[in-house]
């Protein structure tokens, strides 16, 4: 078995396109929305969690204030 | 994407193999969402897998298509819709569906996950099928 590639299942093409669309910067609600995903689980299955945390803590705004906005706005 | 590549399109069975890698990862779609678990289009229910015909353009403009899903295993039943991104080929899985739809001659009421296998016969791809032909071409 390749190294590399350990297990190919059902899920992988799921998952790895979940982790896509995050290392993108597309919000993780949104993705979470469009994945289908119906539970907390999905966070388990984060490729890359490494790199996605340094991709989100560097997209944050300077001003928390409006951040909070754009949050409540996505919410609503 | 190695797969992409090592998949010779001469072989209907592969030029579908490609379109569900791509749909599934594009739409985050489980493989079981799209894929039967027989291959005998006989057994083929299309109130749990996607047709050709489940696919309609987005009201968006932007490109997009929908996939209508009539079946969630975690809604039970629960009809939804996935939106089809556009991509840049060849990782564009919209022009690769249509290729699929083109080059394995399938109709509007055919199973997305078909394909004519090497006797002639019309013949849905199962998951392990797919997973087995992934694995062939990852492993290399």
């Amino acid at each position: 078995m390749n190294k590399h590639y350990p297990c190919i299942t059902g899920h992988c093409f799921h998952i790895r396109g979940t982790t896509f669309y995050l290392v993108s910067g597309m919000l993780p609600n949104i993705v979470k929305k469009f994945g289908h995903w119906h539970s907390q689980a999905f966070l388990e299955y984060w490729c890359c969690l490494d790199y996605l945390g340094a991709i989100h803590i560097e997209m944050l705004p300077i001003n928390p204030h409006a951040w909070q906005q754009q949050r409540s706005c996505l919410k609503a | 994407m190695d797969l992409n590549s090592a998949l010779s399109r001469a072989l209907g069975l592969n030029i579908c193999v490609w379109a569900i890698c791509l749909l599934s990862f594009f739409c985050q779609l489980h493989s079981g969402k799209l894929l039967p678990p027989t291959q005998d289009l006989k057994k083929f229910d299309p109130q749990h897998h996607a047709l050709f015909s489940h696919i309609t353009e987005s009201p968006t403009q932007n490109g997009t298509c929908n996939l209508h899903l009539l079946w969630l295993k975690t809604q039970k039943a629960c009809r939804d819709n996935v939106w089809i991104p556009c991509q840049e080929a060849p990782l564009d899985p919209l022009h690769t569906i249509h290729k699929h739809y083109i080059k394995n001659k399938l109709q509007i009421n055919h199973p997305i996950a078909a394909y004519w296998d090497s006797q002639g016969m019309l013949v849905t791809l199962t998951r392990s099928k797919f997973i087995g032909v992934s694995m062939k071409f990852f492993v290399q």
